[in-house]
């Protein structure tokens, strides 16, 4: 049983999220300012905010900053502007992820599901020290397990995706040539078959990424190849 | 006070002072300053003034009748008048003499007389009796001179005549800076102006000279003239000079008991004979007693020195320096003297001759003297060096005296400045001097009174309240000040030029002194004009220089404003041309001045400076120029020329530039702004737009959940989903078409490798190609595929092109995807680059990347490729397919952004997308 803040100024969309993430069995607490937000904080146990950006007396932004001195807990923010810029502020000002309007129902709530698994289960972070496991960004890849685990959920990789990962996680922030990901997982020199590397890292990404057309963990440099975010 | 300050009659009287105790002050003034220079009211004043009036008067005989009396001695003696008839009419002008002469025998047998005897008045007349005899022979001597030398140094003297002269026994005679000696027999100098360069002389014969004496001017205590010659007692009375020579004395009148004669000594193998007065005399060979030497002016120290010389000569016979002598008569001096060797002579002072045979000389000169011992005149006449033979001749004119009567006859004017009326003036000194302090202070204290009066009291007048200004007092001052000083210079000029006697001198001051008298009015004028502060202000000069000034200041102005005008509105050629004229013209009359060829080369090398200078400037200035209109050509909006440091009209051009862009800086500026405008303002609304349509999705989509038990409303609420899915997607096209049109998307450059790019396109899309049945055939004919772009836009780019593909391609056909490098210059497939591409390759061949997308469309195109660009239209037979047509038109737009391109070839159901990338 969770408890999930949602604030927003428009009062249909709260009511909106309010009966999905009811439906998903989370207790629910509305604000419709950045203020009123914060004051819900203080008082309330929450466990994850779904703020929106602009919002009357005080925007997300700065309820978000005020919210950042005092506590971790996962904030997705709502953004309706869907600017590049929106986003990496956001996420600059400390926001875990977020979602831009208009949101599909079902990506939100699998966001709302990874933010807190990943807030609630793996808070600690206590894994990150064992040998042979690699742990980016939610991602953990047990190598003597062949486990990989996104957000806390488990998912069933073939043996080439889970080579492709493997290399990622080893090197985050790397950016890998369709060239080099055949050489490395492969074995062989590409001989104009590295277009199925496009193709393996598409299905991957199905399997790791919530919304595969944008990526939060591995991303496409496009004309360059791919990379593990940090 | 008042009364005394405004009395006419008071200043009137104290003008007229001050007009006579300026004249009696200046006239005292000069001689009491003139008495002062001469120490006259010294200790021994009065006397010396008499001395100089007894010298002035003796001077007056010495000067012209000698002379006279030698010309015409020698002209006779030469049998020929060379009479220079302008010398004498010179001479004895009205401006140079006060006296004429004429001359006759004792017997008066006229032998010349005066030209302008006739035509002058004279005061009276004086006589003198001189003796002259006539020539009976004439002695020539040649010698030959064999070189030239310089004069002998006082080193070079022999002994004796070191000693002699240092020991200063000799005679000092009155020529400064020379040391002329005389012992009876000899007349030598010694040249003392510069001691190391001496001539010495020795000896010649005995000559008596022409002498006069027996003026007698006495004078009393006072300095009177008591006995003055120059005017005789009775009108026609004679008074006779004697002179010495003439006075032969018989041999038993030595014996005068009146007067006895002393024996002096022998000198010369002659008997030398005293008298009480002092005077020497000797007896020569004929019996005669004969006046030894002018005894006035000859004291016993010189005699000593005389027979010292003598005794000398008697011991060093051999080795003699010969004489120089300096005729009385002739002017010429001549120096013949030897160092023991060799034997020199030298004629006034010009260059030394050594003489080839000294022995001749001397048998010469030895001839010469026992010769003329029977004369009692000898004087050489002529001298003559030639130079080609080297001989010199010396001619000596031999004779004896004769009588002769001079008679003066004096100007009853003296209207010369000559010694007769320097000494008349002299007579009267005394009284002058005597009389001239005591009126001078008097006149001083009178004038100091008087003027200190006169400028108190200037301007005031009965009646009159304040300064009381006439007619006269406001004439200009200069003119005033001018006529006034012109006036009182001709008076002194009268007086300077023409005043030599009393008579002339009291007319002639008339003017000056009424000029003076007139003192007081200039003074009261000059007052009255300080008092209202007019005298600079009244004045023509203070006038004519204003009017200059403010003619100058106009012209000025005038010129600055037509040079402005000009520097504004004239051509810049004609400004060039006319400066280059300017400068010709210049150096036209440059080279006119110095015409020769330095001068002409230098101003070359002046010119080549001012005009290289000037072209090099002007590079200066035409090359920033250029520079700063490149980086405006290349957009560079932002970019101010520097103009502080141009000239003329290149800084003009510059500013003209700077204005140009500051133009294109404010429209791109303004057009920036629009188009971030439209861009905000499409952001703006579509999120708003967006804030109802997440509503209306959500809602949708619970509705969806619902159950509805209702077909219909389940079919109804699919669309409601459908179409606002679609809506969604047309707004977030909109905002990316009109971010990429307007250029407001950040691009940032990469190397871009197409070929993984269209690998990672063609991967993303394998699951949406492979349902469709579309094969891709990608075909590399290059293997340079790296360019430079956003990969994230070209991902745009690719992702919209294969979109589409995956949309409106026939199922089960194949796609090809052809990458190769082609030249700009080429054309593309029939097709022609779009301008930005041209114009960013500025027209030069340049390798580019193409890329072209081929599939054969599912529906019918009846549309052209341009017009399936263009925003929100659609090919209309695939209208009912998704999709709202954006797509294409913000691929161009982001290919556009990356200096790339997008064209589009629609041939029959062949749809062809063609990329170009640099």
């Amino acid at each position: 049983m969770y408890n999930i803040l949602i604030c927003d100024d428009e009062k249909d969309i709260v009511e909106a999220l309010n009966i999905y993430l009811t439906s998903e069995g989370y207790k629910i607490f509305k604000a419709y300012n950045g203020r009123e937000a914060l004051g819900i904080i203080e008082k309330e146990d929450i466990h994850l905010v779904l703020m929106d950006i602009m919002m009357p007396v005080m925007d997300g932004i700065t309820a978000m900053s005020r919210l950042r001195e005092k506590s971790n807990l996962p904030v997705i923010l709502l953004t309706a502007k869907g600017e590049d810029t929106d986003k990496i502020l956001g996420l600059n000002v400390g926001a875990d992820d977020y979602v831009t309007k208009p949101f599909n129902p079902v990506e939100l709530i699998a966001r709302v599901k990874a933010q807190l698994r990943r807030y609630m289960t793996l808070g600690g972070s206590n894994a990150t020290e064992k040998k042979d496991v690699y742990m980016v960004s939610g991602i953990i890849l047990d190598d003597k397990s062949k486990q990989v685990v996104v957000d806390g959920e488990e998912v069933s990789l073939t043996p080439t995706e889970y080579y492709i990962l493997k290399l990622f996680m080893e090197n985050p922030g790397k950016v890998y040539s369709p060239k080099d990901i055949y050489k490395e997982v492969w074995k062989d020199i590409p001989l104009g078959s590295e277009g199925t590397v496009a193709v393996h890292i598409r299905h991957l990404r199905e399997k790791i990424e919530i919304n595969p057309s944008e990526p939060r963990h591995l991303k496409v440099v496009w004309g360059q190849g791919y990379k593990m975010e940090e | 006070m008042k009364k005394l300050r405004e009395s006419g009659l008071l200043k009137f009287i104290a003008g007229i002072l001050l007009g006579l105790g300026l004249i009696a002050g200046i006239v005292s003034g000069i001689f009491a300053v003139g008495a002062v220079s001469e120490d006259y009211y010294g200790a021994g004043g009065k006397e010396r003034l008499k001395e100089s009036i007894i010298e002035e008067i003796a001077s007056f005989y010495n000067s012209h009748a000698i002379e006279y009396c030698a010309e015409k001695i020698n002209a006779e003696n030469n049998d020929k008048y060379e009479w220079d008839e302008k010398f004498y009419e010179d001479l004895f002008s009205e401006e140079n003499t006060n006296y004429m002469f004429n001359i006759t025998t004792p017997e008066g047998e006229e032998l010349l007389s005066n030209y302008y005897v006739d035509d002058v008045q004279y005061k009276g007349q004086l006589e003198t009796n001189i003796s002259v005899e006539r020539k009976e022979e004439v002695i020539t001597c040649q010698i030959n001179v064999t070189d030239i030398v310089r004069p002998v140094e006082y080193a070079d003297l022999p002994d004796y005549a070191k000693k002699q002269y240092e020991e200063g026994e000799w005679y000092y005679y009155s020529i400064p800076n020379t040391v002329e000696y005389y012992d009876g027999d000899m007349v030598g100098y010694v040249d003392d102006s510069e001691s190391d360069s001496t001539s010495v002389a020795v000896e010649m014969p005995a000559v008596t000279e022409v002498t006069e004496n027996s003026t007698e001017v006495v004078a009393d205590a006072t300095g009177a003239v008591v006995n003055d010659p120059m005017i005789p007692t009775t009108a026609v009375g004679t008074t006779e000079v004697t002179v010495s020579p003439t006075t032969e004395i018989a041999p038993e009148e030595i014996i005068d008991a009146d007067n006895p004669l002393e024996p002096a000594g022998i000198s010369n193998g002659l008997e030398i004979y005293k008298d009480s007065e002092g005077m020497y005399y000797y007896v020569d060979e004929n019996g005669v007693l004969r006046n030894l030497i002018s005894e006035e002016y000859y004291t016993d120290g010189e005699l000593a020195a005389k027979e010292a010389m003598e005794q000398y000569e008697a011991e060093e016979n051999k080795n003699r320096i010969i004489c120089a002598y300096s005729h009385p008569l002739n002017l010429n001096n001549v120096y013949v003297y030897s160092n023991g060797n060799d034997v020199y002579i030298n004629v006034d002072n010009t260059i030394d001759y050594r003489l080839a045979d000294s022995s001749k000389y001397q048998f010469v000169y030895d001839s010469l003297m026992t010769k003329t011992k029977d004369y009692d005149y000898v004087y050489r006449a002529n001298w003559d060096y030639d130079t080609s033979t080297g001989i010199y001749t010396e001619k000596y004119d031999c004779g004896n005296y004769q009588d002769i009567i001079l008679t003066y006859y004096v100007k009853s004017e003296l209207s010369a400045y000559d010694h007769f009326a320097m000494s008349y003036r002299l007579k009267y000194m005394t009284q002058i001097y005597d009389a001239a302090l005591p009126v001078f202070v008097v006149s001083c204290v009178i004038i100091l009174i008087t003027f200190a009066y006169l400028v108190w009291a200037a301007g005031h007048k009965k009646n009159v309240e304040g300064i009381a200004v006439s007619g006269f007092d406001k004439i200009p001052y200069d003119v005033v000040l001018a006529v006034y000083g012109v006036a009182a210079l001709f008076g002194v000029y009268l007086i300077g030029e023409n005043g030599y006697s009393l008579r002339s001198m009291l007319v002639l001051s008339i003017p000056l002194c009424i000029v003076v008298m007139l003192f007081p009015v200039f003074l009261n004028t000059t007052a009255v004009r300080f008092k209202i502060g007019s005298v600079l202000k009244n004045t023509v000069t203070v006038k004519v220089l204003k009017w200059i000034w403010k003619c100058v200041k106009k012209f000025l102005g005038q010129c600055k404003s037509l040079f402005g005008y000009l520097r504004e509105n004239m051509n810049i050629v004609w400004k060039w041309v006319l400066g280059f004229v300017a400068l010709g013209i210049f150096e036209f009359f440059l080279c006119m001045a110095f015409s020769d060829m330095e001068s002409v080369v230098m101003l070359m090398m002046l010119d080549f400076l001012i005009i290289g200078t000037v072209l090099v400037i002007a590079g200066i200035n035409m090359n920033k120029l250029k520079e700063g209109a490149k980086k405006i050509a290349a957009g560079n909006v932002g970019y101010k020329l520097d103009t502080d440091h141009m000239l003329w009209e290149f800084k003009k051009h510059g500013e003209t530039l700077n204005n140009i862009n500051d133009g294109i800086s404010v429209a791109v500026n303004e057009r920036l702004k629009s188009e971030h405008m439209q861009t905000e303002l499409i952001t703006n609304v579509t999120h708003d737009i967006k804030t109802p349509l997440t509503s209306i999705i959500s809602y949708v989509d619970l509705l969806s959940k619902e159950e509805l038990n209702n077909e219909k409303a389940d079919e109804y609420v699919e669309v409601l989903s459908r179409q606002s899915e679609r809506l969604k997607k047309l707004i977030e096209d909109l905002i990316e078409a009109s971010k990429a049109t307007t250029g407001n998307l950040k691009v940032e450059f990469s190397d871009v490798d197409v070929k993984v790019l269209l690998e990672q396109s063609l991967g993303e899309f394998s699951d949406k190609l492979e349902a469709k049945g579309l094969k891709p055939v990608v075909n590399f004919r290059t293997d340079d595929t790296v360019v430079r772009a956003d990969g994230k836009h070209l991902w745009r780019v690719f992702d919209n092109l294969i979109n589409n593909i995956s949309k409106y391609a026939q199922d089960n056909t194949r796609v090809y995807v052809d990458v190769e490098r082609v030249t700009t210059d080429e054309t593309i497939d029939g097709m022609t680059l779009d301008d930005i591409v041209k114009n960013s390759y500025a027209g030069n061949s340049a390798e580019v990347l193409k890329v072209s997308f081929k599939n054969i469309s599912k529906e019918e195109l009846n549309i052209s490729g341009e017009e399936l660009m263009e925003r929100f239209v659609r090919g209309d037979k695939s209208r009912n397919t998704e999709g709202n047509g954006l797509g294409l038109s913000i691929a161009k737009s982001l290919m556009k952004l990356q200096n790339g391109d997008l064209e589009i070839v629609v041939d029959g159901d062949l749809f062809k997308v063609v990329l170009i990338l640099k």
